[in-house]
């Protein structure tokens, strides 16, 4: 296996090279929290036939293949939880949580002929935010940066310009904390809500990410058929886990109007958190309890405003200023 | 389930995975109906404390009930 890599404040070991994440300063054989491997030992290909690899044992746990939403089954056996998920025509994926050890290990078995950049975009996406919710962490889709040494995160729907405004925020000197899937780890209640470092990386539309680089047009594709381009910005990553100090969700300013912040009332907040949470229709009712607990906690402490903005790049200046002016 | 958003309360129910939200009237009830109590009993509390005519009060809080109970929330018996 390639040397461990760090995502999310978390050791992988992993059989598929994760360029995009950085090594883990941690030298030596110290166990993983986070193990990948490649295969299920006999050298095939995934068979996408049947939706589940593992047995349905519990009709409450049985996440059927709805439109829009991934064949997820997500359930819990005599070694722990797992998640068991079919990507047509990509692969299947098991990832479980070992009752004992507690080190997340995930099965991928990819299809025949799956170039390796198709996988790592599954790994790196809905695959981390599995593992994370398995190990009871709170998923946002959201893009987080470091300001005034806390972490404020951007929610909002596909689209709107999450990634682009963290991106714009990078430039004016401020650090990337995650990008598409902002995690807060289970904490104690009563103790400030904390987020994590996820990896390096931002996925940019062409336009945005002229703005947000002089080497926009030299920016790879996210994977060969795809427009969304990658950049990478190891130089400009925050380093240890902050405390989450806003939640900003994206919105459109009413015609004619100017930009507004308005705070919202927990109970609002709440809604958007439920809305934003990560796999939101996909997970809703997985671990609904813990879930709920969390983004109660998070909806009473994090203040969040919804951000009235005008859509396009020529607003982007004037959104970093009010952001960085909320957050002083 | 729920949790306290700032004086206002969500909850949660389990088995459908249905949202409940309550302002401050309603996490009030909310609070008091941890313990058994008679419809005459709520609306004696919540006219008291929120300074609202009787009647009225009475209508929102059998509404509020009636809504909690078809979403398997409380349970309302015949007294």
């Amino acid at each position: 296996m390639p040397d461990p890599y760090i995502v999310y404040g978390l050791r992988v070991r992993s059989e598929l090279p994760l360029p995009e994440l950085l090594p883990d300063p941690k030298p030596g054989d110290a166990a993983p929290d986070i193990e990948l491997r490649m295969g299920d030992g006999a050298g095939g290909a995934a068979d996408l036939s049947s939706p589940w690899s593992l047995p349905l044992t519990d009709p409450a746990d049985y996440h059927p293949a709805a439109p829009g939403l991934l064949p997820i089954h997500l359930g819990r056996d005599a070694q722990g939880d797992f998640a068991d998920v079919l990507w047509a025509p990509i692969g299947r994926c098991i990832a479980r949580t070992g009752a004992e050890d507690g080190i997340s290990r995930i099965t991928l078995i990819p299809a025949a002929n799956v170039p390796d950049d198709m996988l790592r975009l599954i790994v790196l996406g809905p695959i981390i935010g599995i593992v994370l919710h398995l190990r009871g962490w709170l998923v946002l889709h959201a893009s987080a940066v470091e300001l005034n040494g806390g972490a404020i995160a951007i929610m909002g729907e596909a689209g709107r310009g999450k990634s682009t405004t963290a991106g714009a925020l990078a430039v004016h000197g401020h650090r990337l904390v995650a990008d598409d899937v902002v995690a807060i780890p289970p904490a104690a209640p009563g103790t400030p809500v904390t987020t994590v470092p996820g990896f390096p990386q931002l996925k940019l539309w062409p336009d945005a990410a002229t703005v947000v680089t002089d080497t926009a047009a030299a920016l790879p594709r996210l994977v060969a058929t795809a427009e969304k381009r990658v950049h990478r910005v190891p130089e400009q990553f925050a380093a240890t886990p902050l405390p989450l100090r806003a939640l900003f969700v994206l919105d459109d300013a009413p015609e004619g109007a100017s930009h507004a912040a308005p705070l919202l009332p927990a109970a609002d907040a709440f809604i958007e958190l439920v809305r934003n949470a990560y796999g939101a229709r996909t997970f809703e009712r997985a671990d609904a309890a813990r879930r709920f607990a969390q983004m109660g906690r998070v909806a009473a402490t994090v203040p969040t405003r919804r951000l009235r903005v005008r859509r396009g790049l020529e607003h982007l200046p004037a959104l970093v200023t009010l952001i960085e002016s909320l957050a002083s | 389930m729920s949790c306290d958003l700032q004086g206002d309360t969500a909850i949660l129910q389990l088995t459908s995975g249905v949202y409940f939200g309550l302002d401050a009237v309603g996490t009030r009830i909310w609070t008091l109906l941890a313990t058994p109590s008679s419809v005459a009993t709520l609306v004696d509390a919540i006219a008291a404390e929120f300074d609202v005519d009787r009647s009225r009060c009475a209508q929102d809080i059998v509404a509020l009930l009636d809504d909690l109970e078809a979403n398997g929330l409380v349970t309302v018996t015949p007294s």
